[in-house]
């Protein structure tokens, strides 16, 4: 408990200018070329979604964004899982403008809350990508390996709880763990 | 004898790009949400007692409603007796209630209930409820994708009932069957994918069988099958299914399948 709330009192949150660019995401559970149509039609459909280029042999897709267009990765996630698949991996390219980003603790990027795991503290200028470590987003393995670098219930439940700090966001807001 | 084809089947997948999408029986998994499909199967199978070909022609229409359940709706028409008549509809629903996956592969488990009404003639112990009964079928169904290697196997209870009024069910006959399938797939063409065009080529084998409940009636058929699937969207799929083993009447056996499959994405 003690660590819990050490860990809630060190977290900080700035708004920050940054752009989401693009995803690649690989898909898991097929290996036919009709599967992989049925993933790339429905990320294809996504509103934000501008363009996308599979990769049928790998099952990975590389998806740019619209400019100026709100990005939701659980978009990405339920497009694949209604298609009948499951998601191996997301990472997604960004540009940043300077923004701060420490160890197990929450940032809020371009609306989004992101929560860093196995990061060093940095400062992210420019190009950066980074991958989505939530459940259904990464394999179970992935999943459970990541788990050891919090002891924050958000990670359990993606989205804001009480042990976190109020100025990061209303609990309940969603809260995406990545890592770069 | 049975034995030696399960064998045969393990061989002909042990080193190829796994394929579900199977001719004569259906994987667990189901087609992708909001999509439309559209399929038109026909079979030709020779009546051992008229020396005629039995035509059959079931149109049919499909919907993924959501992520795990998917329903048909067919109608039946056949030329069985003389002119190519309408004999009756079907809908089919399956869940898919358990999904473990990793990269190319899957292991998928889900169940399925079929519903029937047909109004020809009943003229064999062969319970077939997808075209010759009336009647209802719930099973089970569980598929392993392992890498290259993809097995699918299902069980179900099958209740025939009266062909309509005019065709009661024999009172002599079991109205009652458990159907079991054990199902195999090779991809082989193309060598390795590059783009949605590619033409697919996939080979299946397929045991079929069914076991009448309440005598010591049944039958195990062999399946083989040929599947071109074009542009990733439309299927075509030639199989024959041949009889190993019966001591049911059965008046036609032994026969041919076409089917001409197109699915519709973002359809719904």
């Amino acid at each position: 408990m003690r660590n819990i709330l050490l860990a809630c009192a060190v977290l900080f949150a700035i708004n920050t200018q940054a752009q989401f660019k693009q995803a690649n995401l690989q898909a898991s559970g097929l290996t036919c070329s009709m599967c992989s149509k049925a993933i790339y039609k429905a990320l294809s459909a996504v509103p934000f979604v501008e363009k996308v280029d599979s990769d049928i042999k790998n099952s990975s897709y590389n998806i740019s964004f619209k400019n100026n267009t709100a990005v939701d990765f659980d978009a990405l996630k339920n497009a694949v899982t209604g298609a009948g698949f499951s998601v191996a991996k997301l990472t997604i390219t960004a540009n940043f403008d300077n923004v701060k980003v420490q160890n197990d603790a929450h940032v809020i990027v371009q609306g989004k809350t992101l929560h860093f795991l196995n990061v060093p503290n940095q400062t992210l200028s420019g190009s950066k990508t980074f991958t989505v470590v939530d459940k259904n987003f990464a394999t179970a393995k992935e999943y459970k390996k990541f788990g050891q670098y919090t002891t924050m219930k958000c990670y359990q439940t993606g989205t804001m709880e009480s042990c976190c700090a109020k100025k990061d966001g209303a609990i309940g807001t969603r809260v995406y763990h990545v890592t770069i | 004898m049975k034995k030696q084809f399960f064998i045969v089947a393990l061989l002909a997948t042990s080193h190829a790009f796994a394929q579900e999408l199977y001719v004569y029986t259906d994987p667990a998994s189901n087609m992708p949400a909001k999509t439309i499909g559209i399929r038109a199967t026909q079979s030709f199978f020779k009546d051992e007692y008229k020396g005629t070909t039995n035509y059959h022609i079931l149109p049919e229409v499909m919907f993924g409603i959501n992520k795990n359940l998917m329903v048909h709706a067919e109608a039946f028409v056949s030329n069985r007796n003389k002119a190519l008549t309408y004999e009756g509809v079907g809908l089919y629903a399956k869940y898919r209630f358990y999904s473990k996956d990793d990269v190319h592969k899957h292991f998928r488990m889900a169940t399925f209930v079929r519903l029937s009404s047909n109004n020809s003639d009943i003229h064999q112990d062969e319970i077939d409820i997808n075209a010759h009964n009336s009647g209802y079928q719930l099973g089970f169904v569980a598929t392993q994708l392992l890498h290259k290697v993809a097995l699918s196997s299902s069980v179900s209870y099958v209740q025939a009932m009266n062909n309509g009024s005019a065709n009661k069910f024999p009172t002599n006959q079991a109205n009652q069957a458990v159907n079991y399938t054990l199902s195999f797939g090779k991809l082989l063409l193309p060598k390795e994918y590059t783009n949605y065009n590619q033409t697919n080529l996939n080979v299946m084998v397929e045991l079929l069988g069914q076991k009448l409940v309440g005598n010591s009636k049944g039958y195990l058929d062999v399946a083989p099958s040929l599947q071109l699937i074009i542009n990733s969207q439309t299927r075509l799929d030639i199989g024959y299914r041949h009889q190993i083993y019966s001591n049911a009447l059965r008046t036609a056996p032994n026969g041919f399948l076409l089917r001409i499959e197109h699915l519709l994405f973002n359809a719904l």
